[in-house]
C-alpha cells in the first residue's frame, strides 16, 4: 500500500474528521460516560459517588438476570440459525434461477428487511395477538382449536423468533447469494466431470466456498438479533411472564418503565461488551478472508 | 480562473475537506440560543390535530403576540421516555427551557436539581393549589404546575350501557360491575364479538385496572410512603381473583395477558370492548372513534356502593430547567399555560379536566354537553378517588410487577396470594426495599 505524503494524509484525516466526530459524538463519547457512570451512584443521570464495581455486583445479583441472558441466547441463536438455515435454501433456489425471475425473486425477498423494523414488528403482532386474526384461523383450520401463540411461553418464544428470521431473510439472502456468485464455475464443471451428485457438490464444493460468507452472515445476524429492542417489544412485550424479554428489552424496560437508570446502564455496559467480542469475531473472520 | 492558477488542486482537496468537517462539526454542536427563543419538550405537537395540541397551538400564539421577539420552539418526544431523556440532557447542559415532567417522576427531577423556582408561579395559589401542586413546592418556592390531570377509570359505550338498561352511574360495586360485564358481552357461537370488560395484563406500557383499585381500597397501604410495597393482602387478593374470573367467566378476554394499553384501546375503538379501563385522557380519541356521546367515564366501583374504590391519578408537571439562559421568560410562558384564560382553553379546545379550581365553574356549561361530561366525572373521581403515588419513592415498574402476579395466575396457575407476593418481592428487592 502506498504511504500518504504529509498534506496527503493531512488531506485523508479531514475527509475521514467528520466519521471520527460522528463516532466520537454518537458512539466512543457516549460509551465512555456510560462505563464512568456506572462505575458511580447517580443522581438523576449525573454521577454523584464512586462505587467502584458495586453496580455489577447489584446487576449479577438480581434473581431475573440468570433468565433474561438464557432468553437472549436462545432467542439469539434460534433466529440466527433458522435466518441463515432458509436464507441459504433460498439463495440456492434463487442462484439456479434465469435472470428475470431471480430479480424478482430478489425483490420479494428483500422486501421485509425494506420495510421498517416497527411496521414489521406491528404486522406480527396483530398476525399473532387477536383472536379474529389470520394465525389463529389457519391454526383452527389445521385442526389446532383456538391456540394463542403469545399466551405460552414456548410458542411466544417460536413467534419470535419467526418474526425476526422474516425480518432479516431478504437481507441473509443477499449476502449468500453474493458469496454464491463469487464461486468460480469451473469448481462445479470439475465436481461434476468427477461424477460427483448434487448433495457432494453442495457439501464439498459449495459449503466450504460459502463458509466465510456464512460465518460473517451469522456473526452480523447475532449482533443484530442481540440489540433488537423493537421486535421483543413490540411482537410479544417481553411476556409471558418474561419468556421473551431480552438483554436489549430489559435495557429498554430497566430505563423507560422501572425508571432504574442505573441498572439499565450497567447492563447496557455489559451488552457493549459482548457486542466488542462479537464484532472483533467478525473482523478476524473478514481479515482471513482477505488474507 | 486565476483562483484555479493559484491554488494547488491537493490544498482546494483539503479546504473542501476542512469546509465539510466544520460544517458538520458546527452543525452537530449544541443549538445556539437564540435570545427570546424558548425550548420546550412535550408530547404534544402543536401542529398535530387533537385537542390538547390545538390549545397549545393557540397558547403559543397568544404569548408570541403578547411577547414581540419571542419565539417558543416545540420539540414534540415520545412521552414515556421525555422525562429519562430530560434528566440525560440535564446532565450534559442541553436541555429544554421548559419541561413537561411525569408526575410520577417528579420526586428524581427535583432530587437531581434538574428544575430551577418559577418566579411567576405564587407557591400559595390557592385556585391552583392540590396534591400535586404541592409536591412541586419546594422551601416556599413553586418549580412547576401540573397539567393533563387525568385518573384511570373505565371507559364504557354509553350506547350499549343504554341498549342493555344498564345506567352508568348505577356501576357502584364489584358485583355491578360483573354483571354489566357478563350482559354486555356478545357471543357469536365459539366466538366472542363483543367483550364486556377488557384490562390489559402485559409486561410493557401498561395501565393499572382492578388490582391495584382493589389493593387501593383495603385499610393496608399498598405503598409505604418510602416506595416500599405490601400487596399480598386479602383485598388484593380478592381484585386479583376478580379479574381472573372475569376472564375464566369469558366476559373479559384472555389474550389480555400479553396486551399493552395500546392494543386495549385499538380493541375499544374498534368496538370489540364495552366497558374497559383506560385514562381520562383518553376520552378524546376514543370518542373520535365511536362518537362523542357514546363514551362514558366511569369510577372503578368498590364493595361499598357510596364511594369509588381509589385509582392512581397522575399529571405533567411542567417547570424550567434549572440551567436554562431563559429562566425568567420560560417562567413566565410556564404560568401563561395555567392562566385563567388558558386553563379554559385547555377545557374546552383541548378535553382536558381542569387545572384551576376557579374554571370548573365558568366552563359549567361545557360540562353539560352530553359529549364533555367524562370531563366532570372525571373531575369528581380526582376528587373522591384520586391517589398519588408517594412523591420522592421511587416506584418506578410496579405496574408491570403486578401484571406479573395476574400473568402468573392466568398461565402458571399460581395461588393469588403466593402470585403477590412473588410480585412484592420483586419489587421491593429491585428497589432494594426492606420488609
Amino acid at each position: 500500500m502506498r504511504q500518504g505524503t504529509g498534506s496527503g494524509s493531512l488531506t485523508g484525516l479531514l475527509f475521514v474528521l467528520p466519521a471520527i466526530l460522528l463516532l466520537v459524538i454518537l458512539l466512543y463519547g457516549p460509551a465512555a460516560m456510560s462505563i464512568f457512570n456506572s462505575l458511580h451512584t447517580l443522581k438523576g443521570v449525573t454521577p454523584d459517588r464512586f462505587v467502584g464495581l458495586d453496580n455489577y455486583a447489584r446487576l449479577l445479583a438480581n434473581p431475573t438476570l440468570p433468565s433474561v441472558v438464557w432468553t437472549t441466547t436462545v432467542f439469539v441463536i434460534l433466529a440466527t440459525v433458522l435466518t441463515v438455515a432458509l436464507a441459504t435454501l433460498i439463495a440456492l433456489a434463487a442462484d439456479s434461477l434465469p435472470a428475470t425471475p431471480a430479480r424478482i425473486a430478489q425483490i420479494g425477498i428483500i422486501l421485509p428487511w425494506a420495510i421498517s423494523a416497527v411496521v414489521g414488528a406491528l404486522l406480527f403482532r396483530w398476525f399473532y395477538i387477536s383472536d379474529l386474526g389470520l394465525f389463529r384461523h389457519a391454526l383452527a383450520a389445521l385442526g389446532f382449536g383456538n391456540v394463542d401463540p403469545l399466551m405460552n411461553p414456548t410458542t411466544a418464544m417460536a413467534a419470535l423468533v419467526a418474526s425476526a428470521a422474516w425480518k432479516k431473510l431478504g437481507f441473509a439472502v443477499i449476502l449468500i447469494l453474493a458469496g454464491l456468485k463469487a464461486i468460480p464455475r469451473d469448481l462445479y464443471e470439475a465436481a461434476h466431470v468427477d461424477g460427483a451428485s448434487g448433495f457432494q457438490v453442495f457439501r464439498l464444493v459449495t459449503l466450504p466456498m460459502l463458509a466465510g460468507p456464512l460465518l460473517i452472515c451469522t456473526v452480523v445476524l447475532a449482533i443484530a438479533d442481540l440489540n433488537s429492542v423493537e421486535l421483543p417489544l413490540v411482537v410479544t412485550g417481553g411476556g409471558p411472564l418474561g419468556s421473551t424479554t431480552t438483554v436489549a428489552l430489559a435495557i429498554y424496560s430497566m430505563a423507560f418503565s422501572q425508571y432504574d437508570i442505573q441498572g439499565a446502564l450497567t447492563l447496557a455496559v455489559l451488552t457493549f461488551l459482548i457486542n466488542i467480542v462479537l464484532v472483533a469475531v467478525y473482523v478476524r473472520i473478514v481479515r482471513r478472508r482477505r488474507a | 480562473m486565476i483562483g484555479h492558477r493559484n491554488l494547488a488542486p491537493r490544498r482546494v482537496r483539503a479546504l473542501a475537506a476542512a469546509a465539510f468537517s466544520l460544517g458538520l462539526a458546527g452543525s452537530l454542536a449544541a443549538p445556539a440560543h437564540a435570545d427570546g427563543t424558548i425550548r420546550m419538550w412535550t408530547f404534544l405537537n402543536p401542529d398535530g390535530t387533537s385537542g390538547r395540541e390545538q390549545a397549545l397551538k393557540q397558547m403559543i400564539g397568544a404569548f408570541e403576540a403578547s411577547h414581540p421577539g419571542v419565539a417558543v420552539q416545540v420539540e414534540q418526544q415520545v412521552w414515556d421516555q421525555m422525562t429519562p431523556k430530560f434528566l440525560a440532557a440535564h446532565a450534559s447542559g442541553s436541555a429544554p427551557d421548559v419541561i413537561w415532567v411525569h408526575s410520577e417522576m417528579l420526586g428524581g427531577v427535583l432530587d437531581a436539581g434538574a428544575l430551577g423556582p418559577i418566579a411567576a408561579l405564587a407557591a400559595a395559589d390557592a385556585d391552583l393549589a392540590n396534591s400535586l401542586y404541592a409536591s412541586a413546592t419546594v422551601d416556599g418556592a413553586q418549580y412547576g404546575v401540573g397539567h393533563s390531570y387525568t385518573i384511570m377509570g373505565i371507559h364504557a359505550r354509553a350506547d350499549w350501557l343504554k341498549e342493555a338498561g344498564i345506567a352508568p352511574d348505577s356501576i357502584k360495586t364489584w358485583a355491578d360491575l360483573e354483571d354489566a360485564a357478563a350482559r354486555l358481552t356478545v357471543r357469536n357461537g365459539d366466538t366472542v364479538e363483543r367483550w364486556g370488560f377488557c384490562q390489559h395484563f402485559g409486561m410493557a406500557k401498561v395501565d393499572p385496572g382492578i388490582l391495584l383499585a382493589s389493593m387501593l381500597a383495603g385499610e393496608t397501604p399498598a405503598f409505604a410512603p418510602d416506595g416500599t410495597a405490601t400487596w399480598a393482602t386479602p383485598e388484593a387478593v380478592a381484585g386479583l381473583e376478580r379479574s381472573v374470573k372475569l376472564i375464566r367467566d369469558g366476559v373479559s378476554p384472555p389474550d389480555a395477558a400479553n396486551w399493552n394499553n395500546d392494543d386495549m384501546y385499538d380493541q375499544f375503538a374498534a368496538g370489540r370492548c364495552a366497558m374497559a379501563t383506560g385514562t381520562a385522557v383518553r376520552v378524546p380519541k376514543m370518542q373520535e372513534a365511536v362518537g362523542a356521546e357514546n363514551v362514558a367515564f366511569l369510577p372503578y366501583p368498590s364493595d361499598d356502593p357510596s364511594r369509588p374504590s381509589p385509582q392512581v391519578m397522575n399529571a405533567w408537571i411542567v417547570g424550567v430547567w434549572s440551567g436554562s439562559e431563559v429562566a425568567d421568560l420560560a417562567g413566565e410562558f410556564v404560568a401563561a399555560l395555567s392562566s385563567p384564560e388558558s386553563d379554559r382553553l385547555w377545557v374546552t379546545v383541548g378535553g382536558a379536566v381542569p387545572v384551576r379550581g376557579s374554571t370548573a365553574g365558568a366552563v359549567g356549561d361545557f360540562f353539560d354537553d352530553p359529549a364533555n361530561q367524562y370531563l366532570r366525572s372525571a373531575m369528581e373521581y380526582i376528587r373522591s378517588g384520586g391517589w398519588v403515588a408517594p412523591i420522592g419513592a421511587d416506584v418506578g415498574g410496579y405496574r408491570d410487577d403486578m401484571n406479573r402476579a395476574v400473568q402468573s395466575v392466568l398461565i402458571n396457575g399460581t395461588d393469588p396470594g403466593a402470585a403477590l407476593e412473588e410480585a412484592e418481592a420483586a419489587y421491593n428487592a429491585r428497589h432494594g426495599y426492606a420488609r
